[in-house]
């Protein structure tokens, strides 16, 4: 089951017959800015509005939804406004959510209830903090498969952090990477991460889309150098991998001016050497014009070679073979900003 | 204590899986809005912000007098009156 978020509500998707079957829209009229799973396998999903804020979603049946009274949630009194839940990522029993303004809660009781982690919240920069076009944003948790204190977060247009005493203590993690946003007064801040992935057998070794382009890291994040060989443009938002093929998918796009496909050729391109080169991937991509995004929360794997693709124009496309075939899911949805794996 | 009604939008009710309008028993605006967080507790966050005060992009309505600081939300109500919180027209 493939968990779609857009602009107007949750759809979601599953194969059927070599088809595919569209279910939805749950919410209908809220965005729907992610998915998670909570521990025992309930189904998690954030809303937002610009009219009504935001909040979390749980469910068993993908059906029927009820909503987290206690999410997270900025001190009442202050200046700061919880405005999206941009990922909700679980390890074992722990639940993390990244939100804007920019910061990370954890979860201990399934995400009936959050606190925020100050280690990271608080940090001597926050004040210099600045937000990029998609707002100050923490929107990226990668959790460390065999170190559940180990973590990275990724936060617009601040930078990556990495913790590994569990969240007391954080370290911006950035060397190589060009600043997006500079600030005049702190040197560790101003970088504009997208997306970042692990690889969990060995978990020193991390992959970014970035605003500056496509980078990784062979030392958790100490140093991180370019990998754009045979990509036609460097910037992009999404970026995911297979673990059963270790192939990694991102889809480039024309600048952050444009923020198009390049010449129109929406394509999703594809690493078989762990960055090393690039390209498009496999065959079946859509051979007729399609100038739309795909924002960073929209591509997925599901673990058996299923890559799932959801674009800002509403059109999914999906490969079942780690990226050697696309097809195009008949549907438009509307805009999409996110695509999860649910399971079930 | 005053028996007001408080009315939500559609987007809100469906949340809740309770009805558009709630009848419940206030001295205040504010008093009315906490006996519906009261009942729906889910609201809270969709109608008031970080500051206690109402949402920037929410309009809310005592009768025909607009609910706009946290001094309005101290308003008399009366019986009969009605709370009504709407989605503001934000944008073109």
């Amino acid at each position: 089951m493939i968990g779609v978020g857009t602009e107007k509500g949750a759809f979601f998707i599953r194969s059927k017959g070599g088809g595919w079957v569209i279910e939805g829209p749950r919410l209908p009229g809220w965005r729907v800015t992610t998915f998670g799973t909570g521990p025992g396998g309930a189904h998690l999903l954030a809303t937002g509005s610009n009219w009504f804020g935001a909040a979390i979603h749980t469910s068993d049946d993908l059906v029927s939804w009820r909503q987290i009274v206690d999410g997270p949630k900025w001190p009442d009194g202050g200046e700061r406004r919880l405005n999206s839940v941009w990922t909700i990522e679980s390890q074992g029993d722990v639940l993390f959510a990244g939100v804007d303004e920019a910061g990370l809660f954890r979860s201990d009781d399934g995400g009936e209830s959050w606190e925020p982690i100050d280690g990271l919240n608080e940090l001597p920069s926050r004040d210099r903090w600045h937000p990029g076009f998609g707002g100050l944003a923490a929107h990226r948790v990668v959790v460390d498969p065999t170190d559940v204190r180990r973590i990275w977060v990724g936060i617009s247009a601040v930078g990556a952090f990495r913790t590994t005493d569990g969240g007391a203590s954080w370290v911006s993690v950035n060397d190589g990477v060009p600043k997006t946003a500079a600030d005049d007064e702190v040197d560790d801040i101003g970088f504009c991460v997208h997306s970042l992935v692990i690889d969990p057998d060995d978990s020193d070794k991390l992959w970014r889309q970035d605003h500056q382009g496509v980078f990784r890291t062979s030392d958790g994040g100490d140093h991180w150098e370019r990998i754009e060989d045979g990509l036609p443009a460097g910037f992009g938002f999404p970026l995911v991998r297979d673990p059963g093929t270790g192939n990694l998918f991102v889809v480039p796009q024309q600048s952050d001016e444009h923020r198009l496909p390049v010449d129109g050729r929406f394509r999703v391109y594809r690493s078989t050497d762990g960055g090393d080169s690039w390209h498009e991937s496999g065959t079946g991509q859509p051979d007729h014009p399609l100038y739309a995004g795909v924002l960073r929360d929209a591509m997925a794997v599901d673990g058996r070679g299923g890559v799932f693709v959801g674009s800002t124009a509403g059109t999914l496309h999906a490969s079942r073979d780690a990226g050697d075939t696309w097809g195009t899911i008949p549907a438009v949805l509307p805009r999409i900003l996110s695509v999860k794996v649910m399971g079930a | 204590m005053a028996e007001v009604t408080v009315s939500i939008p559609g987007l809100l009710s469906a949340v809740t899986g309770g009805p558009r309008a709630t009848a419940v028993d206030a001295v205040t605006v504010g008093g009315a809005l906490d006996a519906l967080f009261e009942v729906y507790p889910e609201l809270r966050v969709h109608v008031t912000d970080e500051s206690g005060g109402i949402r920037s992009h929410v309009s809310c309505w005592h009768g025909d007098r607009r609910i706009r600081g946290r001094d309005d939300l101290n308003r008399q109500v009366s019986d009969g009156d009605e709370v009504i919180v709407l989605q503001a027209v934000s944008g073109g």
